[in-house]
């Protein structure tokens, strides 16, 4: 059971009355449905009762709106907006064709089959202006959160629809007075609704402005929500880490670069950059060993390569890098993206080590860099001494690649 | 090495990290003659003091929202008496480029240790530039690490030596090590980064776009 009678988003048929009414009364919207159509068959109530129910029940954003938390509401309003509208659209028209097709078969049943003489000057206009107010109508829900294109298209949906009931309203008149007074009559009413527009217009765009005013302050509080929600879920946690940490600096250090990290790609990250390249995918590799070990690894790269023939370069610079934090401390990584290759530099400033002195049986070194290297067709050099360790990869790129680095490439 | 110290105003909107970072400075080489939050109080206080160096943060409140660069802008005319050296959390290239382009002598990062930093300011007033190895890599994307053949011609390119200096620095190698490794001397190193910096601050800003366009940074 739900607690206020709203229109859901999901699950409409026309314009969501029965779903709606069916949740709030917590019956089968089958059930609901079957009763709106057979009032409808019976004696025509069943529409008035939906045209009534669609009028003033307040469709599920509308109701989250104006019942508080509006930040959230809107947030999912306008990310669900593109995939409901297109389904309710469709069918909605499907419906009012339908509809209509029903009608003109009863009223033609009506006709030959009990012979009763129907007044189609008067039918006609009638059954005019009823398309003209569903089709009005059916726009109105979904006319809000509409994007450009679509909104051109329910305007002139709109726009129809209100010519449809014009001409209805027009046609009906015609059947009671004479051509003549018509024509003066539509020009009286021109001429009033022309000095009404002039009075009200003013009004009107005030109104207008107020409420374009209100959505791109709901906006901007979104937008606040949702840096607010990341600062929340991610700073505020750390600091309460590192409060509790105090006492283990190492912990500290890890946690303050990990959360520096974090930020800096919330901050500084580009959504429409592609992913997996080069860059992205050392900085990955920095980013676990830091978390594990501790130790800040500063990666910098130039240029731009994506593909699977990275993965041995980057597997070796990774021990290259696991091994640095393990024996010395900070490390510093270069990466170079060029057409013809891919070079990576795995510098620390550790006491350094004698590379003949590593046992055979020793296998980071020789095997996970050097072999790996060699494999796949490249070379690894390790420069060892008072000053640090480096570690220089070299990958040329793949022969059958050769198009694809370098368009992968950018300067 | 007894030196008369080096004078210094820092600039940075935190005041706590202006305090951490006085205590981090080697008291015996810089002197620290003033500080400053914003770009307003920024630009009068290194025009009444007249320091050797200000270390600028890129990120600064006031001003017409320019930050540290506008506050190097603004100064122009005490160059070369009064040095700029950037320091900045910011890992954007645009951040980093535009206060280099308005005349900072070098960029090195907040989490750079204190006798680095000590070392970087020494540097930066004895004419030199201070190429962080972050820094180095932006120079290399933006000026591109390809063969001159298929660039514009126009554009003032770097040679091949200053590259080489450009890509050690980015592996992390410091001057020394990069004159080492290049069978060159310190100086000709600083010569070079000295050069690439030149560059950078007449490079004329068609390139730049163009560069920062590519990476979608604008």
């Amino acid at each position: 059971m739900h607690s206020v009678l709203t229109r859901p988003a999901e699950g409409r048929v026309v314009a969501g009355v029965c779903a709606g009414l069916a949740r709030y009364l917590g019956l089968p919207t089958g059930w609901v449905r079957a009763g709106v159509v057979a009032l409808t068959l019976l004696s025509g109530v069943g529409v008035v009762f939906y045209a009534w129910l669609w009028i003033f029940v307040p469709d599920e954003h509308e109701a989250v709106l104006t019942a508080g938390d509006p930040v959230r509401g809107a947030a999912e309003q306008v990310r669900e907006a593109p995939v409901r509208l297109g389904g309710v659209l469709g069918q909605g028209w499907q419906v009012i064709f339908g509809v209509v097709l029903l009608g003109v078969a009863a009223v033609l049943a009506l006709q030959l089959g009990a012979g009763i003489r129907m007044n189609w000057g008067l039918i006609g206009p009638v059954a005019v202006v009823l398309l003209g107010i569903a089709l009005a109508w059916l726009q109105l829900d979904t006319l809000r959160d509409a994007g450009r294109a679509a909104r051109t298209g329910r305007i002139s949906s709109l726009a129809l629809g209100l010519l449809l009931v014009m001409a209805g309203v027009l046609a009906l008149a015609a059947g009671f007075v004479g051509t003549d007074e018509l024509w003066l009559g539509l020009l009286v009413a021109g001429v009033i609704v022309a000095g009404v527009v002039l009075v009200a217009a003013p009004w009107v765009l005030k109104a207008w402005r107020d409420a374009t005013a209100k959505t791109s302050a709901l906006a901007v509080q979104t937008e606040r929500a949702e840096i607010a929600a990341h600062l929340h879920d991610s700073v505020l946690q750390t600091l309460a880490l590192i409060q509790k940490n105090a006492d283990t600096p190492s912990t500290v250090v890890r946690l303050a670069r990990a959360q520096e990290r974090d930020l800096r790609q919330y901050l500084y990250q580009d959504p429409s950059r592609p992913t997996g390249t080069l860059t992205d995918r050392l900085e990955d590799l920095a980013a676990a060993i830091e978390d594990d070990h501790g130790q800040p690894i500063e990666v910098v790269t130039v240029g731009s390569a994506t593909g699977p023939w990275l993965d041995p370069v980057l597997q070796a610079s990774r021990e290259a890098m696991l091994n640095g934090v393990r024996h010395a401390g900070p490390v510093q990584v270069y990466a170079e993206a060029r057409p013809e290759a891919v070079e990576v530099f795995v510098k620390d400033r550790g006491p350094g080590f004698d590379l003949s002195a590593i046992p055979a049986d020793r296998l980071g070194i020789r095997e996970s860099v050097v072999g790996r290297m060699e494999r796949a067709g490249g070379t690894a050099r390790i420069i060892t001494g008072d000053g640090g360790t480096e570690v220089r990869l070299h990958l040329p790129v793949p022969a059958q690649n050769g198009k694809n680095g370098e368009e992968g490439r950018q300067g | 090495m007894n030196r008369v110290p080096v004078r210094v105003v820092i600039v940075d909107d935190h005041a706590i990290f202006r305090t951490g970072l006085k205590a981090d400075l080697d008291p015996s080489a810089i002197q620290v003659v003033g500080e400053a939050g914003d770009v307003d109080s920024a630009v009068r206080t290194i025009h009444e003091v007249r320091p050797d160096v200000v270390l600028l943060d890129v990120h600064l409140p006031g001003g017409r929202g320019g930050g540290g660069a506008e506050v190097a802008a603004a100064c122009q005319e005490l160059a070369p008496g009064v040095r700029f050296l950037a320091i900045s959390v910011s890992d954007a290239a645009e951040d980093v480029v535009a206060v280099i382009r308005a005349g900072a002598r070098g960029y090195v990062t907040k989490t750079i240790s204190g006798a680095d930093v000590s070392d970087a300011v020494q540097r930066v007033a004895g004419g030199d530039a201070v190429f962080s190895p972050r820094l180095a890599g932006f120079v290399l994307d933006a000026f591109g690490t390809a063969d001159v053949a298929v660039r514009d011609e126009e554009l003032d390119l770097l040679s091949a030596r200053e590259l080489e200096v450009m890509r050690l620095i980015a592996r992390g190698y410091t001057y020394k090590e990069a004159a080492r490794e290049l069978f060159i001397s310190v100086r000709t190193v600083e010569t070079h980064v000295s050069n690439v910096l030149r560059k950078l601050q007449l490079s004329n800003r068609h390139e730049l776009t163009r560069w920062a366009g590519e990476r979608g940074l604008l």
